[in-house]
């Protein structure tokens, strides 16, 4: 019978720092290309609605803020595709960082 | 003799997806097995239809998230064939890039379960502890850790950096280092091996018989690998070893799979070295040019995978859409291999084809409570929940 060659790893593993991140001490940086909350850019923004007919998942209306039309982005339909901001023809809609959404009110989930 | 059914699932601890099996058991062994599938179908093969091209991309990406990658590069592919595009040289490598990583997090992540499912909880621990270098490497290059959204019709959606390059080597490097040592310990712990040799025999002319695809065929001697018979993608310039394993039981499938990992990396790394430079991206019509019928087979880390699209001229949605995933294709061969072993190795048995259940059940029709069929447009639908 020979010990398991594992043994060794599993034995030395209890003497070391846990490997997955103490989340909400410690926070990831994730990569420049993730996905995350959207970032509107109402300068740049013509709204001509390319974005909401496009999305997949219909988390995108066209509303009217201060007498201009301008998309709303729910992030509790969205699914994170980026689809929007690649038919974007002016660049309005850029990925974001952020990817803490949860929110106590369904505001905290409304991108304008 | 007498015989007992034991009904299993949909929902039950020993299977990690929801499915329905009836076992008919006399004393401990197992004698015939009865699948009913559909218990989780989600109607996404009509649903498609209702979506353009580009829409139906990111549902297509959604059948399963595992293999999300070898999904939408089948789905791009059959597209690509009905709207007349070709990608350029590089964004088929990027994709290979892609689908090799998705195949490696897809082997690992069965490995691990495959441990956990016998009690093996410490190698369970360290594949996925080793996984996430992968997911992580994915995250970099695609922006998400499983949900890509990087195939697109015509091409890919972003380019590889220099800097991103050098990531993945170097990640990758260590991953192979990992894997190795975890294939020695599958080749010899006593553990595993009393757990997973000779348990679900699936002998080589039962599995040519049944249509056994991907590493529950190779496991059982059959060589077939989509990527070696019909290449797609970069698979042309790069050559690659078919992994068959003559032991035809679980130990053998899952041997496969080790073997695939490593094989895996290396076609990677090749693919980063070899990789041309030059447009990632082409122009695509939005309508297709004529009444056609495309088609597409890859090899999915579970197997071949079939997508299969019709499409009327002036559309810019099919007409019909087909997908025939690895574990619908699988359903047969396990059955067979759960004939005449013992119920305690139903999940060691289950667990060597990798079953992914909602990859399987899209094929069925869904019933109202009522018994009666309802359909309801997917913009009505989207028009009533809309504020």
């Amino acid at each position: 019978m020979t010990l398991p060659s594992l043994l060794r790893r599993a034995w030395s593993n209890l003497f070391k720092k846990p490997a997955t991140i103490q989340y909400p001490f410690r926070k990831l940086t994730p990569p420049s290309t993730y996905r995350g909350r959207h970032i509107l850019v109402r300068e740049k923004c013509v709204g001509c609605g390319l974005c909401s007919k496009t999305c997949p998942a219909f988390a995108i209306t066209m509303m009217s803020i201060e007498k201009r039309t301008f998309p709303v982005i729910d992030l509790s339909k969205c699914i994170f595709c980026y689809q929007c901001e690649e038919v974007c023809p002016r660049g309005a809609i850029k990925r974001g960082k952020d990817y803490e959404l949860a929110s106590w009110e369904k505001e905290g989930l409304i991108v304008k | 003799m007498t015989s007992v059914k034991i009904v299993i699932g949909p929902v039950h601890p020993a299977l990690h997806e929801p499915e329905r099996f009836v076992f008919k058991v006399d004393g401990e062994v197992v004698v015939d097995v009865e699948p009913r599938l559909g218990y989780v179908h989600r109607g996404i093969e009509k649903a498609l239809s209702e979506r353009t091209f580009v829409q139906g991309l990111y549902l297509i990406e959604r059948i399963c998230g595992i293999c999300n990658v070898a999904h939408t590069l089948t789905a791009v592919q059959a597209i690509e064939s009905v709207l007349d595009v070709e990608p350029p040289k590089r964004a088929r490598y990027l994709r290979t890039i892609v689908h090799e990583l998705n195949r490696i997090h897809s082997h690992l992540l069965i490995l691990g379960v495959a441990c956990e499912l016998i009690g093996f909880d410490t190698l369970f621990m360290l594949i996925w502890r080793d996984r996430e270098a992968v997911m992580d490497i994915v995250e970099m290059i695609t922006g998400n850790r499983v949900m890509s959204a990087y195939n697109v019709i015509g091409g890919v959606r972003r380019n590889i950096s220099d800097h991103e390059v050098s990531e993945t080597k170097k990640a990758l490097n260590t991953i192979a280092e990992r894997v190795k040592e975890y294939k020695k310990v599958f080749m010899e712990d006593p553990t595993i091996r009393a757990r997973f040799v000779d348990v679900g025999r699936l002998s080589r002319p039962k599995a040519l018989a049944l249509g056994a695809v991907g590493p529950t065929a190779r496991g059982s001697g059959v060589k077939i690998d989509v990527r070696a018979e019909e290449p797609y993608a970069a698979f042309d310039e790069i050559a690659f070893n078919v992994i068959v394993y003559d032991e035809e039981d679980s130990w053998a499938r899952l041997m496969v799979r080790w073997d695939e990992t490593l094989e895996s990396i290396r076609i990677v790394e090749e693919c980063l070295d070899k990789m041309p430079t030059g447009p990632i991206r082409g122009r695509v019509p939005m309508v297709a040019p004529q009444n056609s019928e495309g088609f597409s087979v890859t090899e999915a880390p579970r197997g071949e995978l079939i997508h299969h699209i019709y499409v009327k001229e002036g559309d810019d949605k099919p007409l019909r859409y087909r997908v025939r995933t690895p574990t619908y294709a699988n359903i047969p061969s396990v059955c067979e291999m759960l004939k005449g072993g013992y119920v305690a190795d139903i999940p060691a048995a289950l667990v060597s084809i990798d079953p992914c259940f909602s990859c399987t059940d899209r094929v069925a029709l869904v019933d109202a409570r009522t018994g009666e069929k309802i359909s309801i447009d997917i913009y009505t639908l989207a028009r009533r929940y809309k504020k």
